[in-house]
């Protein structure tokens, strides 16, 4: 059996065959080189991201009578619920008699189907970390990952939801079918919000690992927002007059841009009066809003990771 | 011809953040560290390794001392506070007892996980899981959840898992505290099967007795620092002398009155007064024991001599007072104790010299030699000590009527 050297400086041809990992905090150039290796670790670990969602949905569903059934029935719950409420029970309108019937019904399920999915990721990527202490601490993996699968769990469950939205639209003849050439900008949108969700995750996901006050804070200030985005509203002046001063902050919402663009695709952009904004400028808003929140979440959960370990 | 090195550490050390309050983090982050608002505490410093491929190290030390926060380290699930390290190859590890298992979910799926996280293509993972859950020995219960299990069975599995997928480094924690003698056993020769197959293996453990049975080098740290490294067999031994001294001087608690008796000198040598450097079976050794009296108007001494293997057993013992001979008396004096054709077989042996009263009750001192008694038998021999035997066979061809 080979016996250890007494001492390190082992000559050249004996030296470990592996990068030093110094105990200097990461500085600028190793955080811009973590960031172009993102697609890097995507691609090497997409089984163990695979497997990290399909155990997040399974756990879901674990042990009900409907399994997998579930994640297509909460939607369909929704919009049974709000079908009925707005249009059988409160009868309410927007905009005049011009508009058909379940105008806000169909705007109001499509605003909270996207904001769940966003609230969603974040509230679940604030506490990944925290509730995964004892993997961090026993094992070396990509912890980046996490928060990312709880953004792209997220989008799952929107895609499922705007699938049912669909299916009934079309099925209880509630609202005309978009178009194809928008359908097929719902990928896209989907991965402008992954993106978005994930980069906000990852920021929440490594702060709160440090300041614990991170996820009850999120909790509160999601409320505010939800009330800030048009989920319940129609963000028009044309169709709520109280709106018109409030209307630079309320394009500056990104979230604003990831509703309106949602329900453009979903409801086809008609009629008019409901998507007061075009769809190329909500997409435009939301790139930069989705490039800009991924890097600043990236950065701070890399600069951050080197303490996560010791304080989940 | 030195292998080449897997793992190298130069000037390692981590320091815990201890932060008085949130506030005080709040601050220190708001001011860019100038103001601080954290105390430290080192766990471990300036510990330099280099372990060629297929080589066992193994740690030991008391609680606290920072074997945890070492392995921690070198399995990279904490960052280094000083110094530098560098590992090459698929590295698994075993830190804590259950790590990582979902309890919700089945053995089965735990292990996939595990695998998934350790960087394994599903398709590998899938592969290797037969011998894996062979290994673990749960038989149906793979298919249960793991929060059914018994502290056992998810040692078991968690075991298996880290050593299912070939690594080519391995860190493991103090993971034979639990699990029946049966599965050591098993464990024990995976590992040494490993360890042949050119695994470098890491281990940090209490018992002694698996440190010598599974690396040839030993490090011991005492709070955070290296206090000693080389050999296994010396550096456990010393840890374990280190050990019952801090016992006993817990136990005496004040400081030794100046008028007690006292061991001046102890040897272990040939009976022909030759040093003795490694003793074999059957040896006529003797042991020198030499002592001093402050007050020897005192009613007399007596001196005990104990041997114990390494794992702690107590092999023999023999004694003045045992003897039936009259207590020793007088201002120094030296007594000797003849070992005949020495019974113990292989093994070292802790020779330990106790100085007590006339009444053989009260302990003034007790000391080890510097060195163990190593001892080979020269035979096939197996067991602790030969006893004094012979053979008396009868046999007949006729079958039993």
């Amino acid at each position: 059996m080979p016996r250890p050297a007494p001492r390190p400086g082992a000559s050249p041809a004996d030296a470990c065959a592996a990068p030093w990992i110094h105990a200097t905090p990461p500085g600028a150039l190793a955080l811009a080189a973590r960031m172009l290796r993102w697609p890097a670790v995507l691609l090497a670990r997409r089984d163990l991201l695979a497997t990290l969602l399909r155990r997040d949905l399974e756990a879901r569903v674990r042990g009900t009578a409907l399994s997998w059934l579930w994640l297509l029935a909460q939607p369909l719950l929704l919009f049974a619920v709000y079908a009925f409420l707005f249009t059988a029970v409160l009868g309410l309108r927007v905009g005049g008699d011009g508009l058909p019937s379940a105008t806000l019904a169909v705007s109001m399920f499509t605003g909270t189907l996207v904001w769940s999915s966003l609230a969603e990721a974040l509230t679940r990527s604030a506490t990944c970390l925290t509730e995964r202490g004892h993997l961090l601490r026993c094992l070396r993996f990509p912890a980046e990952l996490l928060p990312l699968e709880a953004a792209l769990a997220s989008c799952v469950t929107l895609a499922l939801g705007a699938l049912v939205y669909l299916a009934c639209a079309a099925l209880f003849g509630l609202w005309p079918l978009p178009s194809a050439a928008l359908l097929a900008l719902a990928p896209l949108l989907l991965l402008l919000q992954l993106v978005f969700s994930a980069g906000l995750g990852l920021l929440v996901a490594s702060v709160n690992v440090l300041w614990r006050d991170t996820a009850p804070f999120l909790t509160a200030a999601l409320t505010v927002w939800m009330f800030a985005t048009p989920v319940f509203w129609i963000a028009s002046p044309e169709v709520l007059p109280s709106v018109a001063p409030w209307m630079p902050w309320i394009e500056a919402n990104p979230a604003t841009a990831l509703v309106e663009a949602w329900r453009h695709v979903l409801m086809g952009g008609e009629p008019a009066l409901v998507h007061p904004r075009a769809l190329g400028e909500s997409l435009a808003r939301l790139a930069s809003w989705s490039a800009a929140a991924f890097a600043l979440g990236s950065l701070v959960f890399f600069r951050l990771q080197r303490h996560l370990a010791d304080e989940v | 011809m030195a292998a080449p090195l897997v793992l190298e550490a130069q000037g390692l050390g981590k320091a815990y953040r201890l932060y008085r309050s949130p506030l005080a983090r709040a601050l220190e982050a708001a001011t860019l560290g100038r103001v601080r608002g954290h105390a430290e505490h080192w766990a471990l410093r300036d510990v330099d390794l280099a372990l060629p491929r297929g080589a066992a190290l193994g740690l030991c030390g008391a609680n606290g001392a920072g074997k945890s926060t070492l392995l921690k380290l070198l399995a990279g699930t904490t960052a280094p506070s000083a110094g530098r390290y560098r590992v090459a190859g698929r590295v698994a590890s075993l830190l804590e007892l259950g790590s990582g298992f979902h309890k919700d979910f089945t053995g089965v799926e735990n292990v996939e996980m595990l695998g998934v996280l350790a960087g394994h293509a599903r398709r590998d993972v899938r592969r290797r899981l037969p011998a894996i859950l062979e290994f673990a020995e749960l038989g149906d219960a793979v298919h249960d959840p793991v929060r059914t299990y018994s502290t056992g069975m998810g040692l078991r599995l968690g075991f298996a898992a880290a050593l299912g997928f070939e690594p080519e480094v391995l860190i493991l924690d103090e993971v034979f505290a639990v699990g029946d003698a049966y599965f050591q056993k098993r464990c024990v020769d995976r590992l040494l099967e490993l360890r042949g197959a050119g695994c470098t293996v890491l281990f940090c453990s209490h018992g002694l007795y698996d440190l010598r049975q599974l690396c040839d080098e030993a490090l011991w740290l005492d709070s955070g620092a290296v206090r000693a490294r080389g050999d296994v067999v010396e550096v456990t031994n010393a840890y374990a002398a280190w050990q019952r001294e801090r016992v006993l001087s817990r136990a005496d608690g004040a400081e030794r009155p100046a008028d007690w008796p006292r061991l001046t000198r102890l040897a272990l040598r040939r009976a022909d007064g030759a040093p003795l450097e490694r003793a074999r079976s059957g040896d006529d050794l003797e042991l020198v024991v030499e002592w001093e009296d402050p007050r020897a108007a005192r009613a007399g001494l007596h001196v005990g001599v104990t041997f114990t293997r390494q794992d702690q057993t107590l092999c023999a013992a023999a004694g003045t007072q045992l003897d039936g001979r009259p207590a020793l008396v007088g201002a120094r004096g030296r007594a000797v104790l003849e070992l005949p054709r020495l019974a113990l077989l292989s093994g070292s042996f802790d020779v330990r010299v106790h100085l007590f009263d006339a009444a053989g009750l009260f302990r003034f001192e007790e000391r080890s030699l510097d060195a163990p008694l190593v001892v080979e038998a020269g035979t096939a021999e197996v067991g602790l000590v030969r006893l004094a035997h012979r053979w008396r066979v009868d046999a007949t061809r006729e079958a039993a009527a």
